[in-house]
């Protein structure tokens, strides 16, 4: 087998899966991914680790499980233990790849020490959150902007590249002709009010103070009116994602340009999801292990020298962790000897099923919650009985309230969904 | 990747190569430090997998250096052999007696017992040659003993680790200049003003403590 040359992982933080087209959204958010969809290999159930950045991203680049990776659970803390933990970079070093990381926000800025095995990491952030001034972001475009230079300074060698797209997580900033994209369409005509804020500490039954839009202050700086229909802010999320893909399309059409497009295996995906209203949690992510917070995209472009069927659509629940296994098993090395815990998806890809690893459990955790993920079985999430330590990032009644809920989520409502769709 | 091969780096290139060519069972010694981490990369680049590495753990080695140790044998997959030499806790040994003791000797056996006849060493040109020395004084032996790195200043160890990128030892993060065992390691004062009172180094060690270091 030829070996890849060519390694773009692309991030789109807090995007979940079933916004897409692809997965079966209404809207059309994802033109230029639906068709890599069509193209590629895309998981239909593909599930994030965490519901975290920094933990979901340290299992994507280790291949581990956040209760075993050096970062844990840890968020705004959290730092990657380099002298333990090989990285999917690290690893890719040892093949004479050139790494590059193109990050856009500060949550995973190099002190995580995420950064470790990238020869160049671009964690420079040229803006900041809209109610947070701390928190320190990266316009999308300028973030691939610095992507494509890198790779045009570098196309005619072996190379990884991260990019990280920060413009789909909240507060839902939306940029023209985004903005307005869906936010006069039939879905947003809806009404459902949301008339408090909330402290982004307890953010139950409300919008999330970080995340209100379109507020308007008094003298004093007191809010005296902002935005309060859902269906606003969901199309505002909406708009961002098609901005992610236009700027996804662009990437492409350098690529193409090059004409090094079909030397690239492209890898697409998300940390986490986002709460619309489940669990009466609105606009956040990482109180809980529930669907709309782990199910995420998975899409793979496999090089065209590689002898994949290269347009499949796979049903068998996977983690985002496999990508770290899937690249080593490329290369001919057994992920084991990382101590890597996600599997290599390479004979998933090729046979379509899983093979001996038919009966596969997956998880995916929080410091109280792990839900067991299974081929044709629900979802089960429970309680954690001994709860990870040290850190409660929230109220810890919330969490409490939140781990006695049980849910379910059957894999057969999105396969029917697809099928009925493609009907 | 670095593309602008410096004069240290040939010649060490060069030594490696000529080394390589007469020795029929090498093995280099890796302590887990900047030095031995050049010098095993040159001989990665050169000959991956030809080399026996050997690392003797003296008992009183940081938990970092044991991990980084076992996460390089991972990551570059490295034929690696620890010897474990005792239970040295070194408090107030000398430290002459204390190296010979628990990291000289029991490496001039793992060398003899694998029949190595050739030994790679990362000395530099500020380090002390105890090692060399200690080998060297075997009459009985045939061993070949190389520095390739013995030209190298420490701004140049670590113009090489930047250059290419190596994963190396967290301690130095934390303020080591050189990692040795826990007793002997210390504080790269260098980096801090000279004026800086006792209290600041007291400041400094307390940290260090309560991270684990000492």
């Amino acid at each position: 087998m030829t070996l890849p040359k060519k390694i773009i992982l692309i991030s789109l933080d807090t995007l979940r899966a079933d916004h897409l087209g692809c997965y079966g959204y209404s809207r059309n958010t994802s033109p230029t991914l639906d068709t890599l969809a069509r193209k590629g290999i895309i998981f239909m159930n593909a599930f994030s680790p965490s519901s975290f950045t920094i933990p979901s991203h340290a299992s994507i680049f280790t291949g581990k499980y956040p209760s075993h990776h050096s970062i844990g659970f840890h968020q705004g803390n959290g730092k990657l233990d380099t002298d333990i933990d090989i990285t999917m970079a690290e690893y890719l070093k040892t093949k004479r790849f050139k790494t590059a990381a193109f990050v856009s926000s500060f949550v995973l800025r190099k002190q995580t020490n995420l950064n470790s095995g990238f020869d160049l990491y671009d964690d420079e952030m040229t803006s900041h959150e809209l109610n947070r001034p701390t928190e320190l972001i990266r316009d999308g475009l300028e973030t691939t902007d610095r992507a494509i230079q890198w790779i045009l300074n570098n196309k005619t060698d072996s190379f990884f590249l991260f990019i990280h797209l920060f413009d789909i997580h909240g507060p839902y900033v939306c940029k023209e002709p985004f903005k307005s994209i869906f936010r006069d369409d039939v879905q947003s005509k809806e009404i459902k009010r949301l008339n408090s804020i909330v402290p982004d500490n307890y953010p139950v039954g409300g919008i999330p103070f970080y995340q209100v839009l379109n507020k308007t202050l008094d003298n004093e700086g007191n809010i005296v009116s902002f935005e309060t229909n859902l269906h606003y802010y969901i199309s505002q999320y909406d708009g961002n994602i098609r901005y992610c893909d236009s700027l996804i399309e662009n990437l492409i059409n350098v690529l193409k340009g090059l004409q090094i497009f079909d030397d690239v295996m492209l890898i697409i995906t998300s940390d986490h999801g986002e709460s619309f209203g489940e669990n009466n949690i609105y606009f956040f992510h990482g109180l809980t292990v529930t669907p709309e917070q782990i199910h995420v995209p998975l899409i793979l472009i496999m090089p065209k020298s590689l002898s994949f069927n290269r347009q499949k659509r796979l049903y068998d629940p996977v983690s985002t962790m496999d990508i770290f296994s899937t690249i080593v098993s490329l290369f001919g090395d057994d992920p084991d000897l990382f101590d890597a815990e996600g599997i290599s998806l390479l004979h998933y890809m090729e046979a379509g099923s899983y093979g001996h690893n038919e009966n596969r459990e997956i998880f995916s955790e929080n410091e109280g919650q792990i839900a067991l993920i299974k081929k044709n079985t629900r979802i089960l999430i429970k309680k954690k009985e001994k709860p990870s330590e040290p850190k409660i990032l929230y109220n810890p009644e919330i969490i409490e309230i939140l781990n006695n809920v049980t849910y379910s989520w059957n894999f057969k409502d999105i396969t029917e969904l697809e099928e009925n769709k493609n009907a | 990747m670095k593309e602008i091969v410096s004069d240290h780096e040939c010649k060490a290139i060069l030594s490696i190569q000529a080394f390589l060519s007469n020795v029929k069972n090498p093995c280099l010694c890796f302590s887990g430090g900047k030095n031995s981490l050049v010098l095993l990369h040159m001989v990665q680049q050169l000959a991956p997998g030809s080399v026996t590495v050997i690392h003797v753990d003296t008992g009183a080695e940081f938990p970092a250096v044991r991990s980084y140790i076992q996460k390089m044998k991972k990551l570059w997959k490295l034929n690696l052999i620890i010897e474990m030499s005792g239970v040295n806790k070194g408090k107030g040994e000398i430290k002459e007696t204390c190296c010979t003791q628990y990291l000289f000797a029991p490496l001039k056996n793992i060398i003899k017992s694998g029949k190595f006849d050739g030994v790679l060493i990362g000395e530099t040109s500020g380090s002390t040659m105890d090692i060399s020395n200690f080998l060297a004084s075997d009459e009985d032996s045939a061993l070949v003993l190389a520095q390739p790195l013995i030209s190298f200043t420490s701004h140049d160890i670590w113009e090489y680790i930047r250059s290419y990128n190596l994963p190396y030892c967290s301690l130095y993060e934390n303020g080591f200049s050189k990692i040795d065992c826990e007793p002997c390691s210390f504080l790269d004062i260098s980096l801090r003003n000279e004026s800086a009172s006792h209290d600041d180094e007291a400041l400094i060690k307390e940290k260090l403590k309560k991270l684990g270091y000492l």
